[in-house]
């Protein structure tokens, strides 16, 4: 109740001529929404988080189609946001995106949004700055139709919480930490593999330049459904159906929805009707919206409906009834060496998807059901069911044909389309009132939800000039599908990009931008302005890790963003015969997989009293005093076996393979590494937390040695 | 009193907690089950070391459950035995639970369970035709009784199980949601629900139930209930004088009594169901 009061009295007006029956006339309806910096404790530690009147997730508003919204967000905070509408059509400069099509609305200051209300159905809004949407900036955005009959209707806005920093997480994502996967049991370790009989699995995985594999990155503490594990509904009675607007508000979970009173009755997706589908199951995709109809079976009872994360690692539950209530059973966990096996005959050694003359799309072959194990097979919902109601061709224009290949790199986390971040594309221009059709193949080992600003477009998935009217796409591994809209917006830049927060990050997106836009007055300097866009994409990443043994400290920084790395090592013993050695490298990823790097570099070694050897290639050596320039390259060889070839200023080449984190359970690591010059170290590491670890280790030069080792 | 401690301390006494939980909290709660086999099945589930201790009673089908207050609740734990397919207080199993129980295990399920198997009904689900248009066959109508008798069975089931503490708790809720009824005799029994609430020791709240129940079951004859209602009669309790009950199950549990005389009674008549008829006793 506590946004309520910042409801101005004209919704209650609305509200009450809308009962009536007689909302013919224009309505402005205002809101207020207060951004202010709050904390939380969802897990027993206390977090930063944002709050919109103060309450997190943000809240609800109500429209009816035809009205004018006026919202007024005032930032109480001191650094800047942003508030973008989800699935509205709406101007252009009203669509959120700072210093794309809006401008930022900085610390201390208020910005109003003002546009009219040409739809109905189920949206939501969220800040389009940084990672704001993790912690707390989304909200429901509810559009009713006019003179819609009041119904039993529901909120279920379900998200995901991490405790740490978002930017912790996107950083660790891009060091392709393996922390995640021991919070969640997914380590998929050679052990673990030998065990369960699927030790040739795992080799082949990695043989193929595949680290564990899952259906989600990230390991979230909690999920929430409006901000609570679960809410409960007591005053509905047997036979009431219950419209439930679902909004999937996370920033990189599906969720499986799952009802113990009966099916489920899909009406609705995007905000867009479709004819009534009935199916035991669904799931809903980042920034998805469904409406569906559950019905109560019977009185003394309140009906489970259940929203599980696709990693199966949590439920949130909408209790819809009152009495003892009726469980559903929960999805069993997934088998990871089982969708390892898949993904091993559907990956070539070559790092690419070949779904094997099978044509997939539209969510029609989910090949994660070989993860889990289910007795009889549930009518799952997939996009071939949905079917507008009314026809939804495109005015008689000429087409003209995008293709996007969705490629991306789990292991350095970098997500493009066509192997180009949104910095590294030109926008792409459209003209006003042409029909435009994109064709997505996903090529990369993970399924992304890609989301179109400002616009509906058709799936074409078989049901003819019924197609189904969406303005997100859920596409999984393997599949392609085809998508239509028109250019019927008068002018602007709108984002066409992959709604899992951490991907968009990275630069898995488009801009199309209208021809001939007019200046757009809330961005004075267009240039500046997409430079701060493409900013996002171009950051670079730090990470560490670093050896504190009593032999010698081992250690390596590195500071990386999608093309670009800078890698600095150090071997540093205790004493000048064991010796010093630091090197440093500044190289560029050419290829797509970015198995080979480029560099240039140099290193300088000191130690005495040692003597000269002769290398592989014949060159002598005494390792004593050198100080040089190389230049080199380094490539991943299949089982992440890592080459690197460098020759210095005066002709000494140096030929390097090593292997690190190597899974043996589910925390210890084993690590090795050879060279031309005939030297070798081996180490292990248990893992204690994120950022420490046991470790020991044998180095040719330095000896045994035991200690600690923080990874960063 | 003595008695009834006494008698519940035998048999629990092979299924005693190996070791003092901290913080720990005792509560009674009714699970559904049959035979031994559910036995090993409920006690696991409820069980996990360090947390809690669960016993179940396959005659009474009561369980007492022991827990560390700080580590878990009573709710967590009802849940897990729920998800090993038996039907609680808190919780009703999920279908498929249910099913995966052997059959002998396979008890009468309450009918907030099996309503929702009639509209998984694969050709309606196939076709598409929202459910509601097909009303349920086992249930043609929908009485003002059917929302109260829950919390009454639930009342019951506290007296059952001696745990004065719960009783005052349910009695409570009960004439909260009898006061929203504007039948006299629901008004008569919100009163006495009240008066159940209020008193102080079980053998008080024993008295004013009986009274209660007479009110209950004037309330549940003139609306016909949509589940079958047993009421049931106890000729032993006040001297000899004699006590009734209303039940949703047709064997007898004494609430009267407890463990005491827990089997003593029988059926006087069956109210209400799909095919509601009185059948007398002796």
């Amino acid at each position: 109740m506590r946004g309520i009061h910042n409801i101005h009295r004209v919704l209650l007006v609305l509200l009450l001529t809308a009962s009536m029956s007689v909302a013919t006339a224009q309505q402005t309806v205002r809101y207020d929404l207060d951004v202010t910096d709050t904390v939380v404790n969802y897990t027993g530690k206390t977090r930063k988080a944002i709050a919109i009147n103060g309450q997190l997730p943000a809240p609800t508003l109500h429209f009816t189609e035809g009205d004018t919204a006026e919202i007024h967000v005032h930032n109480h905070m001191h650094h800047e946001t942003s508030i973008h509408w989800h699935g509205i059509l709406l101007p252009n400069e009203q669509d959120g995106v700072p210093y794309l099509t809006t401008a930022p609305i900085k610390g201390m200051s208020t910005h109003v949004y003002r546009f009219p209300i040409r739809q109905s159905g189920t949206y939501w809004y969220h800040s389009h700055t940084m990672l704001q949407e993790q912690i707390g900036l989304y909200g429901a955005f509810i559009i009713h139709k006019r003179n819609e009959r009041p119904v039993n209707e529901e909120v279920m806005l379900l998200s995901d919480w991490s405790d740490e920093n978002p930017h912790q997480i996107e950083r660790s994502l891009h060091r392709a930490t393996d922390w995640y996967g021991i919070r969640k049991g997914a380590a998929q370790s050679y052990g673990e593999g030998l065990m369960s009989g699927h030790l040739g699995t795992k080799f082949v995985n990695e043989w193929k330049r595949m680290h564990a594999m899952d259906v989600s990155d990230v390991y979230y503490e909690r999920f929430f459904v409006n901000g609570h594990a679960e809410e409960q509904r007591q005053h509905y009675r047997k036979g009431d159906k219950v419209r439930v607007r679902i909004i999937n508000g996370s920033s990189s979970t599906y969720f499986w929805l799952t009802y113990s009173g009966g099916p489920l009755t899909v009406v609705a997706s995007d905000g867009a009707d479709v004819e009534p589908v009935t199916v035991d199951r669904l799931i809903v995709g980042v920034s998805e919206t469904y409406d569906i109809e559950v019905t109560i079976p019977a009185d003394g009872a309140a009906y489970e409906l259940a929203a599980t994360s696709e990693d199966r690692m949590g439920q949130v539950s909408l209790w819809l009834g009152d009495g003892v209530k009726q469980l559903k059973q929960p999805l069993g966990k997934l088998d990871y060496f089982e969708g390892m096996k898949m993904m091993n005959g559907m990956m070539t050694v070559g790092g690419n998807m070949k779904d094997m003359g099978m044509n997939m799309s539209l969510q029609q072959m989910d090949m994660n059901v070989v993860m889990y194990p289910e007795g009889n097979s549930p009518k799952t919902l997939n996009y071939a069911m949905l079917r507008s109601p009314q026809p939804t061709t495109l005015p008689d224009k000429p087409f003209r044909t995008l293709h996007f290949e969705l490629t991306g790199n789990m292991n350095r986390y970098v997500w493009t389309l066509n192997n180009r971040t949104v910095s590294e594309s030109d926008k792409i221009r459209i003209k006003k009132g042409e029909n435009i059709r994109i064709i997505l193949t996903n090529n990369s080992m993970m399924r992304h939800p890609m989301h179109l600003h400002g616009h509906f477009f058709r799936v074409i998935n078989g049901q003819g000039d019924h197609a189904p009217l969406k303005n997100v796409l859920d596409i999984m591994p393997m599949e392609t599908d085809t998508l239509e809209f028109n250019a019927s917006e008068e002018y602007g830049d709108w984002f066409f990009h992959c709604h899992i927060l951490y991907h968009m990050m990275s630069g898995m997106g488009r801009i199309f931008t209208y021809e001939h836009s007019p200046p757009n007055p809330q961005i004075p300097d267009p240039e500046k302005g997409l430079r701060k866009v493409y900013a996002d994409d171009r950051r670079f990443y730090l990470g560490a890790e670093i050896g504190i043994e009593t032999n010698a400290s081992d250690g390596d920084v590195v500071l990386e963003n999608t093309r670009w790395a800078w890698q600095t090592d150090w071997h540093l013993g205790p004493n000048k015969r064991r010796g010093y050695e630091v090197d440093t490298r500044f190289g560029r990823y050419l290829d797509r997989n970015q198995f080979l790097m480029v560099f240039v570099g140099g290193e300088w070694r000191y130690r005495e009293g040692g003597h000269a050897d002769r290398n592989w290639f014949g060159q002598v050596n005494t390792k004593d005093d050198r100080t040089a320039f190389n230049i080199g390259l380094q490539y991943t060889l299949p089982w992440f076996i890592v080459a690197d070839l460098r020759v210095n200023h005066k002709g000494y080449v140096r030929l390097q393979i090593e292997r690190d984190d190597i899974p043996i359970t589910t925390r210890l690591r084993l690590r090795g590494l050879y060279n031309s010059d005939g030297e070798y170290t081996v180490g292990a590491k248990y893992i204690l937390t994120k950022y420490l670890a046991l470790s020991s280790h044998y180095d040719s030069d330095m000896g045994w040695g035991g200690g600690l080792t923080f990874t960063y | 009193m003595k008695i009834t401690l006494l008698l519940s301390m035998l048999l629990h006494i092979g299924n005693m907690a190996p070791a003092q939980l901290p913080n720990a909290k005792t509560e009674t709660f009714r699970i559904a089950g049959n035979c031994g086999m559910c036995k090993q099945t409920i006690e696991a589930a409820g069980t996990r070391k360090g947390e809690s201790v669960l016993s179940w009673n396959a005659d009474t089908h009561f369980a007492e459950l022991t827990y560390d207050s700080a580590a878990t609740t009573a709710d967590v734990v009802l849940k897990r035995v729920a998800y090993a397919g038996y039907d609680n207080e808190h919780y009703l199993a999920p279908a498929e639970a249910y099913a995966a129980l052997k059959n002998c295990c396979q008890y009468e399920r309450a009918p907030q369970a099996t309503a929702l198997t009639t509209n998984n009904d694969p050709a309606r689900v196939e076709h598409g035709i929202p459910h509601a248009d097909h009303p349920s066959p086992t249930t043609g109508h929908h009485s003002p009784v059917d929302g109260v008798l829950p919390s009454y069975f639930k009342l019951k089931d506290a007296l059952v199980a001696g745990n004065a503490k719960n009783v005052s708790a349910v009695a409570a809720d009960l004439s909260k949601q009898l006061e929203g009824l504007s039948a006299p005799e629901a008004k008569e029994a919100a009163t006495h629900a009240a008066a159940v609430a209020k008193a102080k020791t079980l053998e008080d709240q024993r008295i004013r139930f009986a009274a209660l129940s007479e009110s209950l079951y004037r309330f549940t004859k003139t609306n016909s209930p949509s589940s079958l209602v047993y009421y049931q009669h106890c000729p032993m309790y006040n001297k000899g004088k004699g006590a009734n009950w209303l039940s949703n199950e047709k064997a007898i549990r004494n609430p009267y009594y407890g463990d005491q005389m827990l089997t003593c009674g029988n059926v006087v008549e069956t109210l209400g169901g799909k095919d509601a008829e009185t059948h007398s006793h002796e």
